[in-house]
């Protein structure tokens, strides 16, 4: 930008609505204004921020494409917001809102006059597009040379379709819809619904139809005598949808959906599907639209509907809904046995859901079918699991409110299910299968069965983002579960926000599984961060898109290397940790006093910033909570972390703490990262809970933006969790607030105070969690760390400082007195000797003798000599 | 690991047991307890070997290395001295085939015949020569070869028999400080038999190689 010349307009715009700011782009520019956007400006590897700032800044107009997601977007509003500033009566015309989609402009434009495309054909819109900017500035002082383009972007680039509701450039072609449509049959082949291709490998239908075929649905197409496979559904039942991956059916046709006009009541439709009788076409009117709400697994929802006119038979269920003015398909029937009404569900709807359709939608026209087949993977990203399956890899995936406004196109979602459906998934399972391959789980019986080789099915993943983690007390105790029981988890800590960290902290308190914490937002591997100091000694992955990528996406591989070794080190390393806590919170020692409470007269902890501005809030936090104490007569030390006096590791005595003290406070003011992550590893372990408290101060200065990022995630939180709120220098009463529920907590009786999330987390991990190793494999592997049996004949590497002689016959030592242990108790014990000889503890039995007469023999000792022929006679 | 892995484990664990029986028999002074359990742990070996070879499973040269050089190790010990010589070079066939770090059945074959009276050790001088200058190469150049005890007392063994009283040493103490506490005590008897065999065989060498040994005993009976 700063090599061009000053552009005449500058387009703002959020990615769902692309296609119309280019398409505003050339029409301004066939009329011959310059302009800039980010579609057709910015290459690939440019420094967009910068280059969206000095375009914001240097052109002589600014045009907002006002849209629903444009009022949702940050970036957005810094964009329009340099131009209003500039002129903040509009009398210079400078900021241009164009509104594309039904909107209410929100806040200050509201006071700007729009150019309204919404409803318009292609002729009209430019008309009026034109009139519009034509009004507001004044024309250009000179026009663009004819002979050289006035972007960098070439003319066929910016030859785009208008991309509005009444578009004859955008018919489909005609097309005979018995191509497009199946019908969707059981078992016997009866026809139980209709479904139609988007893509070569995708179908579209209604969870209606797959209820009624039951699980051997398949697709059955006019003329074709074969059926086609269902593999996968991907379903919401909600919204009585569902895509349905199929098998392989070469030659298929396909058609796009299309966004509905506004106007769409009134209309009339064609519905081509199928009954008994073969392929019909059902021809209607859209009555209404209506709204119907339903719970799902994370909250109430709701969504928009046509209501049609007349109802069809119940067999058409799942057919596309066809404007036949457009000839566009805007949506999905849904028959359900509990609606009287037939209604179909909206496109809008659909692509709320499955947003890759609608991205792609808008970002490749004219490859639509192709991109949405690739991106359809095998694993298909769920909400949810609703149950632990011990056959199957668990992997959940938690987004961060940052990456809503990144798109899911760059998401940590998108990249962690490419792969676990991609080339690498095999390894990934292979390794997995060593790690946990052999774990018994605590739930009785439940041993992890999992299958040798690697399929679909045997991939759980659920996708958890924060703000719908913390919507309601339900989805919070949803996602802690899924947290807890996945065996791999991946975290997008971008920004340290405050609700990931706390779910991240319940991870690492609860689960010993594989976690990778990744950090998008532009940061690399290498590059500096400012850390909490909890996540300090983590081996923190990027997900930053390449700037200069061609080809294959490099995170990927990545991520499978990170993934890959995870669980290498599983299978290698008993006391494996990728995350902190986990045995800091667990190994406090075998001394009675070890794991006793910290009553509140001894230390009650305060998890709070250590940034400067804190300072005197948590001073008069302190000293009015002692006061407070001290009228209920506890003389109490209120403590920070950097208050104890104990020379430990820092974080061995916080961990300490977090897991003994009966008194605890959380204070959320400056949103300090550590805080939310140390809240979270309480929340899922303490007995006692934890006091939350934030300051009005910071709760003010949230709502006004600062930091930009997480605003929604804490009013999210600030309702669930009801903190305790203060004014940082006049509030008297704060501390006897937090002196109250602690005395409350400690009356409470026992097991009862802790927060709700502990009992998920204990719940969970009786599911999920593997037993305690039996005695001869720990005995084992204790042995073999000192002295592996293997140690001279395949030069297995020895113990630190074995060449000190001392060290070296201490190790020999202890590692044969525990060969024996093992063997005396899979002898005396189990009665490993009298089992058949294929029987796994008779070939242990018979192993570990061998290795402790062997070593025996070798002792100059009479007994040991004695011991080595009794056990060698037993084993031979 | 596989069935086959699993298999060979299980036969190698067999076998170090008898061995080590056997060394412990052979120092209560009961011989013929002792070559019975040499020769148990021998035909485990050899059984081993038919069985593999009549299953056509195939065995990987390291892993026919070590089974030859353990059974000639076990053949050595009840006197069987021809045939652990001709399994010590059928190991040193796999050792020079596989490209193997190890020399462990190339130098006992050295030794072996030095025992037996075969070749003097002047005459052996280009195969110590050879096995000094492999031996040192591979150390240079590979860290997990420097890791293994035995690399280091095979090093030792042929700077003693070339006469070089320092750097005979030097390999045994790094090989000291590696292997287990009972293994330079079996290396130090063997270096005894191998002077013993020079002074019978009136070996014009053997007083170099008997004062190198003295120069080494300290450190390999620790």
């Amino acid at each position: 930008v700063s090599d061009g010349p000053e552009r005449d307009f500058f387009i703002s715009y959020t990615g769902m609505d692309k296609d119309w700011a280019v398409w505003i782009a050339v029409e301004l520019e066939r009329a011959g204004y310059s302009t800039f956007s980010q579609a057709l400006d910015i290459r690939p590897g440019s420094d967009f921020v910068r280059e969206m700032q000095r375009a914001a800044t240097s052109a002589r107009h600014t045009i907002a494409v006002l849209s629903p997601a444009y009022f949702e977007s940050t970036f957005g509003e810094s964009e329009w917001r340099v131009a209003f500033s500039n002129d903040p009566t509009g009398e210079r015309g400078l900021l241009i809102p164009v509104r594309v989609r039904p909107v209410t402009p929100l806040g200050l434009l509201r006071t700007r006059v729009f150019i309204d495309l919404v409803d318009l054909d292609e002729s009209t819109a430019s008309r009026r597009l034109l009139e519009g900017v034509d009004a507001a500035p004044p024309r250009p002082t000179s026009a663009p040379f004819p002979g050289s383009p006035t972007t960098a972007s070439s003319s066929a680039e910016k030859n785009p379709q208008f991309p509005g509701v009444s578009q004859p450039d955008r018919r489909a072609e005609p097309c005979d819809w018995q191509e497009v449509t199946a019908a969707v049959t059981d078992a016997a082949g009866i026809v139980q619904g209709s479904a139609f291709f988007i893509g070569n490998d995708v179908a579209v239908t209604s969870t209606h139809a797959l209820r009624s075929a039951r699980a051997d649905a398949t697709l059955r197409l006019t003329g074709r005598p074969e059926p086609i496979e269902v593999l996968e559904v991907d379903r919401d039942d909600g919204l009585g949808v569902a895509l349905v991956k199929l098998g392989p059916a070469p030659g298929l046709s396909t058609i796009q959906f299309s966004y509905e006009d506004v106007n769409i009541v009134g209309r009339s439709v064609a519905v081509p599907g199928f009954t008994a009788d073969g392929p019909t076409v059902h021809s209607d009117v859209v009555a209404r639209t209506i709204t119907r709400r339903w719970n799902d697994q994370w909250n109430d929802q709701k969504a928009s509907f046509f209501q049609l006119d007349t109802l069809p038979a119940n067999s058409m269920s799942g057919a596309p809904l066809i404007d036949t003015d457009t000839r566009s398909v805007i949506g999905v029937l849904r028959l359900s046995e509990r609606e009287e009404a037939p209604l179909a569900v909206p496109f809008s709807e659909i692509s709320r859901r499955w947003p890759v359709l609608a991205q792609q939608h808008a970002d490749y026209p004219a490859t639509y079918n192709a991109i949405v087949t690739t991106h359809l993977p095998d694993v298909l990203v769920r909400s949810k699991w609703d149950r632990f399956v011990p056959e199957r890899l668990h992997c959940v995936v938690v987004t961060s409110e940052s990456a809503l406004d990144e798109g899911d196109m760059d998401g940590l979602d998108t990249l962690f299910r490419d792969v676990l459906a991609g080339p690498a998934a095999p390894a990934v399972w292979e390794l997995f299968l060593r790690a946990v391959g052999t774990h018994t789980l605590l739930g009785g019986s439940d041993v992890r069965a999992l299958p040798d080789s690697y399929t679909r099915s045997s991939v759980a993943l659920a996708k958890v983002g924060v703000l719908d983690a913390f919507d309601s007390a339900k989805s919070l105790e949803l996602a802690s579960r899924l947290i807890i029981e996945a065996d791999l988890a991946l975290f997008d800590v971008t920004g340290f926000e405050p609700g990931g960290m706390l779910l991240l902290g319940i991870r690492a308190a609860t689960r010993r599984g594989v976690t990778i914490v990744s950090h998008g937002g532009g940061w690399r591997t290498g590059e500096p961060l400012n850390r909490p100091f909890n996540l300090s000694d983590l081996s923190l992955a990027s997900h930053t898109p390449s700037s200069d990528r061609t080809g294959d996406d490099p995170r990927i591989t990545r991520m499978a290397q990170r993934i890959r070794a995870g669980f290498d080190k599983l299978v290698m390393r008993p006391l494996y940790k990728d995350l902190p806590v986990y045995d800091a919170i667990r190994e406090l020692g075998p001394s009675r006093d070890a794991r006793r409470t910290i009553a509140l007269e001894e230390e009650i902890l305060m998890l709070c910033s250590y940034d400067d501005s804190f300072f005197a809030n948590w001073k008069r936090i302190r000293s009015l909570l002692q006061q407070a104490l001290a009228e209920a007569d506890i003389i109490g030390n209120v403590v920070r972390l950097q208050d104890i006096q104990d020379p430990q590791l820092v974080s061995l005595s916080l961990y300490d703490r977090i897991r003994r003290c009966a008194g605890c406070v959380a204070d959320w003011t400056n949103f300090s990262a550590s805080t939310f992550f140390e809240l979270g590893v309480r929340i899922a372990v303490s007995q006692w809970g934890v006091i939350q408290l934030v300051s009005n101060s910071w709760i003010a200065q949230v709502a006004d933006g600062r930091p930009a990022r997480s605003k929604r995630q804490f009013d999210l939180m600030l309702r669930l969790f009801n903190p305790i709120q203060y004014d940082d220098d006049k509030d008297e009463t704060v501390g006897g607030a937090i002196a109250a529920r602690l005395i409350d907590l400690r009356n409470t009786p026992e097991l009862q105070g802790g927060h709700g999330l502990r009992n998920v987390a204990a719940e969970a991990l009786a599911r999920v969690d593997t037993r305690v190793p039996d005695i001869v494999a720990q005995l084992s592997q204790e042995a073999d760390a000192l002295h592996h049996p293997d140690q001279l004949r395949q030069n297995v590497p020895r113990a630190l400082y074995y060449e000190i002689p001392a060290i070296k016959k201490d190790q020999e030592r202890a590692a044969l007195e525990r060969r024996i242990a093992a063997w005396f108790y899979l002898d005396k014990r189990l009665g490993a000797g009298t089992r058949a000889a294929d029987d796994p503890l008779h070939r242990a039995w018979v192993d570990t003798g061998r290795t402790v007469a062997a070593e025996l023999f070798a002792s100059p000792d009479q007994a040991d000599q004695a011991l080595a022929l009794e056990i060698s006679e037993k084993v031979e | 690991m596989t069935e086959r892995d699993s298999h060979l484990r299980e036969v190698m664990t067999a076998v170090a047991m008898d061995r080590q029986k056997g060394d412990s028999m052979q120092r209560l002074g009961r011989t013929a307890a002792a070559e019975d359990a040499y020769r148990s742990a021998t035909q485990r070996i050899e059984y081993f070997l038919d069985a593999v070879s009549s299953s056509g499973i195939e065995l990987q040269p390291e892993e026919l290395a070590e089974l030859y050089g353990v059974r000639g190790g076990l053949l050595r010990r009840y006197n069987q001295l021809l045939d652990a010589l001709g399994s010590y070079e059928a190991g040193a066939r796999f050792e020079r085939a596989g490209n193997l770090a190890s020399t462990y059945n190339r130098t006992n074959a050295i030794k072996l015949a030095l025992l037996i009276g075969d070749r003097t050790l002047s005459e052996l001088r280009e195969e110590i020569n050879d096995a000094a200058a492999s031996l040192h190469e591979r150390l240079q150049q590979d860290e997990q070869a420097a890791d293994d005890a035995w690399i280091w007392a095979d090093l030792g063994d042929v700077r003693l028999l070339q006469g070089d009283g320092p750097g005979a040493e030097e390999a045994y103490s790094i090989f000291v400080r590696k292997a287990t506490s009972g293994s330079p005590a079996i290396t130090l008897a063997m270096l005894e038999k191998v002077v013993a065999a020079l002074d019978l065989h009136a070996d014009p060498s053997a007083s170099q190689v008997r004062t190198t040994i003295e120069r080494v005993r300290p450190l390999l009976s620790r």
